[in-house]
């Protein structure tokens, strides 16, 4: 989508907004997933805002930093954050065409993922411990199979708009009559498995625990403290909600405003605050009808989405293509 | 002689300042040779200069060709610079220049004799490979071929007096010259197929004449195999690869940058040389196009895998530079199978994607060995798990190795992301293709493309990680020292380069395009070159656009933004205290990951690709040790039994042999009679 950069400012408030919304809003998902994770175990939940209270207190702390470490691990958690975040400009979700993307298609999205991943990887073997080894070996091994199954996923949303652009997905659904296709329902379940994946859920990895044996993601952020250690809980909160961000593009455009007006905004947004609010509790309910699997047997769950997302690609063409 | 200034008379001029500057720095070096770094500033100048031609040759778009002196009767020696060969001239000339300002650092300790002979020989490397690219006839691109494989193979066994060091140089030169044995054959069949039979004359050996014969599609067919697989055998391609992981980590240090950030790239000149130039689109069939690209796809996988479980970190990049010639090749088939079948628009972005891929794992595969060069002499071991902890000791080449790492996985907003992106963009192109068959080989490309980049990363991760990352895991390590200046100056020139084909790869698409046009005579659609320079669209702005500079700039920005939150909500108290490790008291260097162990998870995945051998210790024995040996397949399939097929061939001659003379004599006689009898019946 043409983009000058003599738009009117109101585009770059749109961004502005979506920055802002994204940042703030990351936590408050979280707190939603734990509240519908207590409410569905029978214990009482500790309130929406309770990732907010932990960063207020985690800020509050000072900062450890092992020794040994190089000028690396102070870097890292700035760049996880810095990366996240900055990628909430390029996704459409308050403004189907924001005036930034054109700057990241779906395919650059993969990369600044992988980008922070690769940092945090960096930071966890930085400290030199077996715990940030073996946390950084086994996201390095989730990773690899994961990402080929995301751009697996991504070709098939783009073959319908022939772009790899997330405007022009979006407006393609939205544009079509008959806007439900095969291809895209496999699609999705692949997608589903690696947002549980990439995002250290469960049944890959147990956010909520530090079982030296079952952990991934909380391994590698072992040793930050203090603000640094905000920063990467706020930038793995930000990533949960980009993914799903990313998801609602691909499979559920609908509702989004395509008028600058308050009213669009406001409707535009409930909805959007509608289906993500959907989407955590349904994050929750996997969490709690499965049980994490043993670590060898992740490479056959990301494999199963790797295979869904290729079988989505091939159904495109025997199923929706006349030729 | 040409009279004026151009740019084929500035490379020639380069040609010979290269010998001129190797033959004084061989006379001068023998008495001083702490006069290095100023002699091998004088030949990165040179190395400049050849980039300079090679930027002026596709600034002005020339197609100069001029004929020297010298060479056969009726064959004097033809020189050209076209676009395809500025192009290359300027990957040439780009990334020697740093390697060489390194070498200035690198070979301090040398001895007097060793340090002039080393210079030479570097300098006439650079030489033959300006002579492979500027060559327009089969002599004078088989002279300079084979010089070239000739200079390499010295300068691989710089350290004879070891025998792994002469096996290897043996290796090398062996397939060498098995490929050039197959060039020859494709220079052979260009020239002499029209002919029938009698032996042409000289003169259509000129790559001007070669270009212009029709040909039927048999000997099409053979031309194009045996230049891929000649060519191939130079740049890697399976299972002709395995001198790469021989080679690579006994040559010293700017040997093996060389050998893969700039020789092997030579081989890709010749096979776009022989498929596009000589040989010529209207000959080739889209099948082979696909037996490229899966060839390439292969590669990627198979090289990527054996990179991950190295614990050398040459041999880790050799195997790496096996993936990265795979997705050149990949994108190579690719543009011939999209260009064949009529889809111009996808052919040019994949051909596109190959040449900028080239030109990218020239800079970055350069500064990755560069950089494993200064790991190994810090650490005295070419040994991963000897290392760990650099970073702390070796800051700055630390960082630049880094910024290679981050390139070669591709990873936005850096250079080895433009070309994958832009080969992705192009099998993307995919849904245009009818057939079913060609359209699952292309996905089937896409997706191996995808997965080797993402165990790319994986591989540089543990790369990065083991060696640079953590605690020191031998004393050497502990002792380690940062790199000498010209070592570091070289690498930040690499790393340089590397923005900049990350960060404007607009104006590198430009130039690329200027060969695509000379090739094929297509051209990249128009908006890929009027967008801006700040704007890479392959396409159209609909289908995909990318800004590295103002991602790059985002980055900082938000970077800048989370350290101003933790700065502003934290307290800015910071201590050091030892690391906690879930309250565990012990923490020694042996608890971290190894290289071998970092690898496993892909051993287990991936166990069908490797040929392990495994001993596992009894519970009783007194000195445990747990071995695993991995290796690689094509020695156990292939090459051995070669090996034994002529052992026992050598050993049925041998039964013949009988060491009297008399019986030699009735050996002759009786061929004899059989010769005049077979003539007879003839």
């Amino acid at each position: 989508m043409a983009v000058s950069m003599t738009s009117p400012p109101s585009l770059f408030a749109i961004e502005g907004a979506q920055l802002l919304f994204a940042v703030l809003f990351a936590p408050v998902l979280y707190g939603w997933i734990a509240v519908c994770r207590a409410a569905l175990s029978n214990r009482s939940p500790a309130g929406i805002l309770q990732p907010y209270r932990d960063l207020r207190r985690l800020f509050g702390k000072e900062i450890l930093v092992p020794d040994q470490t190089s000028f690396l691990f102070p870097l890292v958690p700035i760049a996880v954050f810095g990366g996240l975040a900055a990628s909430s400009l390029f996704i459409p979700f308050l403004w189907p065409d924001p005036v930034l993307s054109p700057v990241s298609d779906a395919i650059v999205l993969v990369g600044i993922f992988s980008l922070v991943r690769i940092m945090m990887a960096f930071g966890a073997m930085d400290t030199g411990t077996p715990f940030g080894d073996l946390g950084a070996r086994r996201e390095m091994m989730v990773a690899f199979l994961a990402e080929p199954a995301t751009l697996m996923v991504l070709f098939t949303s783009s073959l319908w708009s022939r772009s790899t652009e997330l405007p022009s997905i979006l407006s393609s659904l939205l544009s079509s009559s008959d806007p439900f296709r095969p291809s895209l329902v496999f699609a999705f379940l692949a997608y589903t498995l690696i947002l549980l994946g990439e995002n250290a859920r469960l049944p890959i990895d147990n956010p909520a625990t530090h079982l030296e044996l079952t952990m991934i993601h909380e391994a590698m952020i072992l040793e930050y403290s203090g603000p640094f250690l905000a920063l990467m809980e706020w930038g793995a909160q930000l990533r949960l909600l980009l993914y799903l961000l990313i998801g609602i593009d691909f499979f559920l455009p609908w509702g989004m405003t395509t008028q600058i007006s308050v009213m669009g905004f406001a409707a535009g947004g409930l909805v959007l605050l509608a289906k993500l609010f959907l989407a955590g509790s349904g994050l929750a309910l996997i969490e709690t009808l499965f049980a994490k699997l043993r670590i060898f047997r992740v490479p056959e769950f990301m494999a199963m989405a790797y295979l869904l997302a290729v079988m989505g690609f091939l159904i495109h063409f025997v199923l929706e293509v006349q030729s | 002689m040409l009279p004026h200034a151009s740019p084929l008379s500035l490379a020639l001029f380069m040609l010979v300042y290269f010998g001129v500057t190797g033959l004084s720095g061989f006379i001068l070096l023998k008495r001083r040779p702490w006069l290095q770094p100023v002699f091998y500033l004088l030949l990165a100048a040179g190395s400049v200069g050849t980039a300079f031609s090679g930027l002026w040759g596709l600034e002005c778009s020339c197609d100069l060709r001029s004929t020297l002196g010298g060479g056969l009767p009726s064959l004097p020696f033809h020189v050209r610079l076209d676009a395809l060969s500025s192009f290359f001239l300027l990957l040439l000339g780009g990334a020697s220049t740093g390697i060489l300002i390194f070498s200035g650092g690198y070979f301090k300790t040398l001895s007097g004799p060793r340090a002039g002979a080393m210079f030479l020989r570097l300098a006439l490397f650079l030489g033959t490979m300006t002579g492979v690219v500027l060559a327009d006839d089969a002599y004078l691109f088989m002279l300079s071929w084979e010089s070239m494989a000739l200079v390499s193979f010295f300068l691989v066994i710089t350290d004879d007096e070891q025998e792994e060091v002469r096996n290897a140089g043996y290796l090398y030169l062996l397939m060498a010259h098995l490929g050039s044995l197959l060039i020859l054959v494709a220079f052979a069949l260009l020239a002499t197929h029209e002919t029938s039979g009698r032996f042409p004359s000289l003169s259509a050996f000129s790559f001007e004449a070669m270009g212009k014969t029709a040909m039927s599609p048999a000997i099409a067919f053979m031309v194009f195999f045996s230049g891929f697989l000649g060519f191939g055998a130079k740049a890697g391609l399976l299972p002709l690869h395995v001198w790469l992981p021989e080679a690579h980590p006994v040559a010293p240090t700017p040997v093996s940058s060389l050998l893969s950030g700039v020789m092997l790239k030579t081989a890709i000149y010749g096979l776009i040389r022989v498929f596009f130039g000589l040989e010529g689109l209207e000959h080739i069939f889209f099948q082979w196009g696909v037996a490229v690209l899966l060839s390439g796809a292969f590669m990627a996988l198979f090289g990527i895998l054996y990179a991950l479980l190295q614990s050398d970190p040459k041999k880790l990049l050799a195997y790496s530079s096996v993936e990265n010639i795979g997705i050149i090749l990949l994108g190579l088939g690719l543009s011939v199978l999209y260009l064949k079948k009529g889809f111009p628009v996808a052919g040019v972005i994949a051909l596109a994607a190959t040449l900028y891929h080239s030109i990218n794992h020239a800079f970055f595969k350069s500064l990755l060995f560069l950089g494993a060069g200064t790991m190994i002499h810090a650490s005295g071991k070419k040994d991963l798990n000897a290392m760990g902890g650099l970073l702390r000791k070796m800051p700055v080449s630390g960082l630049l190795v880094l910024i290679g790492v981050l390139s070669i996985s591709g990873l936005p907003p850096m250079n080895g992301f433009v070309s994958e992106w832009l080969l992705l963009q192009s099998t993307l192109q995919v849904s245009d293709i009818p057939q079913t068959l060609i359209r699952s080989i292309i996905l089937l490309g896409a997706a191996l493309l995808v997965l080797a980049s993402a165990l790319a990363a994986m591989g540089f991760v543990k790369f990065f990680g083991i060696g640079y990352l953590g605690l020191p895991r031998s004393e050497g390590a502990r002792q380690a020292r940062e790199a000498s200046v010209p070592e570091r100056v070289g690498m930040a020139w690499l790393v340089t380069g590397c923005f900049a084909l990350g960060l404007f790869p607009t104006f590198f698409l430009r130039w690329i395009d200027q060969v695509i046009f000379h090739m094929t005579g297509l051209s990249l659609p128009d908006s890929a070159l009027s967008s801006g320079w700040l704007w890479l669209v392959p396409d159209s702005r609909h289908s995909a656009s990318y800004s590295p500079l103002i991602l790059f700039i985002l980055l900082l920005l938000f970077m800048s933004l989370g350290w101003g939150i933790s700065r502003w909500f934290g307290r800015p108290r910071r201590r050091r205290t030892p690391a906690w490790t879930c309250g565990y008291d012990i923490r020694t260097p042996r608890m971290q990951d190894s290289a071998g162990s970092f690898g496993q998870p892909i051993r287990h995945f991936f166990a069908n690709f490797f040929l392990m051998k495994r001993h596992l210790p009894d519970p009783e024995e007194k000195d445990p040790v747990f071995e695993l040996t991995v290796e690689d397949p094509h020695w156990f399939y292939l090459y051995r039994p070669i090996l034994h097929l002529f052992f026992r061939l050598a050993s049925l001659a041998e039964k013949v042999r009988t060491g009297k003379i008399s019986v030699y004599l009735i050996y002759s006689f009786i061929t004899l009679l059989l010769l005049l009898t077979l003539l007879r019946w003839l």
